[in-house]
């Protein structure tokens, strides 16, 4: 088992509360995610029908409560934790790439992702044209074939 | 008589109250004229609602004769009221009026073959009173359901009527939903107000008990009651199925919206829901109908009921003619005897 790693982004190029989507020649469109100080990469393709699922809203989720005598309660938890796709607007887990309504069924791939020390020989594939010496840590998409 | 001799649950019969209702109602509403049935409604159909021999099920002696001709072994009654007034302690009247009719005419007499079984009918916009009537006969083995109209002026799963459904839960007793097609008050008949002409009224009337099964599960009621089954008396599984099959869909992305809801909606019938089969319901032949049930994943969800003496009853000798046989055990004994085990 080998490990390829493959430069795709400055740490510094990940937006806050949104997906940064970048084109990895060989993987094609993915969302890099930053979740509380983790980076995580999900492909950028819904598994339910193809739509651009890291350009959506990037957001929390509800679960119930249901007490006794009460009707239940709808508590937001998990914010900034959800992906939520611009087409048919399914909740995905941005940690897992699981569904949040049918996890078993239905799942994006994932990528697992490492933030590297940045070595200025390394050329960085970037979203932008031009490339990028990071100072601060380039982040490595790691292909395990 | 049946295919397989065994006996027949009729699982929906309206017995005829008449004029004895007036003794069991009280002041003031024992002075309050007493329509028929359907007198109020908006909407007839160009005939007699109610067939020709319906009278003599003022009687047990009458209706027994009449399903021992079928094989019926066990049926269960579901008197019908006389929809929503515009007082709602009318409504309350006309239930426990009902309901004690019920207790001391057909289901008190020595004959016991077939069996008769009856129904609490209680009156949903009136919580408080529903609770206490469930309270009064819950325990009584006579009767093996709770019963509501379709009429209503809000849909089931509204947070109000919840205790109603908690209390029939407590007792082990499955809540009928059942058309009474009479009243005063009320919402307007199809999805867009009133329509012009009853068939428009028979085409549209299995929406109304639909939209009470869709409030019933979007608000989460059989995930605070694990044991409760709701038994639509308007039959309607043929709506129902593509109707969840949309719900399901759109689930996945309003989940949110609904945490309470914890499955795609579908797969709470399963444990939650029984369907009367009716005369209307599903393709006309015999294959495409077996199909449909396959399609559909319905066949243990569905219950012989004749609604008799409904013009649009479903005689036993018909529906054995018209449901594939390899069903005849679930619908017309299996499921039945499961949900009414109180009975049996």
């Amino acid at each position: 088992v080998t490990a390829q790693r493959i430069p795709i982004l400055t740490a510094t190029e990940v937006q806050a509360g949104r997906g940064t989507v970048v084109h990895v020649d060989g993987i094609g469109s993915i969302g890099v995610f930053s979740v509380r100080g983790r980076y995580y990469a999900l492909k950028n393709a819904c598994p339910h029908q193809g739509g651009p699922l890291c350009q959506g809203e990037v957001t929390g989720t509800s679960i119930a409560h249901f007490t006794p005598g009460e009707p239940p309660s709808l508590e937001w938890v998990r914010d900034g934790e959800v992906i939520r796709c611009p087409w048919h607007r399914w909740e995905f887990d941005i940690l897992t790439g699981h569904a949040l309504t049918k996890p078993d069924r239905w799942r994006v791939a994932k990528y697992d992702v490492a933030l590297e020390q940045a070595q200025p020989e390394v050329p960085v594939q970037s979203v932008e044209t031009y490339p990028v010496v990071e100072k601060d840590g380039v982040l490595v998409l790691i292909i395990t074939r | 008589m049946t295919k397989s001799n065994q006996f027949v649950v009729d699982a929906l019969v309206h017995p005829f109250v008449g004029s004895s209702l007036s003794a069991h109602l009280g002041e003031p509403f024992r002075r309050w004229p007493l329509r028929a049935p359907n007198s109020r409604a908006a909407h007839k159909p160009p005939f007699n609602e109610y067939a020709i021999e319906a009278l003599p099920t003022t009687t047990a002696q009458l209706l027994r004769a009449r399903f021992r001709e079928s094989n019926v072994g066990l049926a269960v009654l579901a008197p019908l009221t006389f929809g929503l007034a515009a007082d709602p302690r009318f409504d309350v009247a006309v239930a426990s009026a009902l309901n004690s009719w019920l207790a001391d005419t057909m289901l008190n007499e020595q004959d016991t073959s077939p069996k008769l079984v009856g129904s609490i009918r209680v009156a949903p916009r009136d919580v408080r009173a529903a609770v206490k009537e469930i309270e009064k006969w819950g325990s009584d083995p006579r009767f093996v359901q709770v019963a509501v109209t379709t009429e209503a002026l809000a849909p089931y799963g509204q947070e109000n009527y919840f205790p109603i459904w908690e209390a029939a839960a407590s007792y082990g007793l499955p809540v009928l939903v059942c058309a009474d097609n009479s009243r005063s008050v009320g919402p307007g008949l199809s999805p867009i107000g009133y329509p012009t002409h009853y068939l428009e009224i028979a085409t549209l009337s299995p929406f109304a008990g639909t939209a009470h099964l869709v409030s019933l599960i979007c608000s989460g009621v059989f995930e605070r009651l694990e044991s409760l089954v709701f038994v639509f008396g308007d039959g309607a599984f043929d709506v129902v199925a593509p109707l969840l099959w949309r719900s399901n869909k759109d689930w996945m992305a309003l989940r949110s919206e609904v945490p309470w809801v914890m499955r795609p909606p579908s797969e709470y019938l399963t444990r939650h829901a029984r369907f009367i089969l009716s005369s209307s319901d599903g393709p006309l032949n015999a294959t495409d109908f077996d199909r449909f049930v396959e399609l559909t994943h319905f066949g243990s969800l569905l219950l012989y009921g004749s609604r008799y003496p409904r013009w649009d009853q479903f005689g036993v000798a018909a529906a054995e003619h018209w449901i594939p046989n390899r069903h005849h055990e679930s619908i017309f004994r299996g499921v039945a005897t499961d949900l009414y085990s109180r009975a049996t």
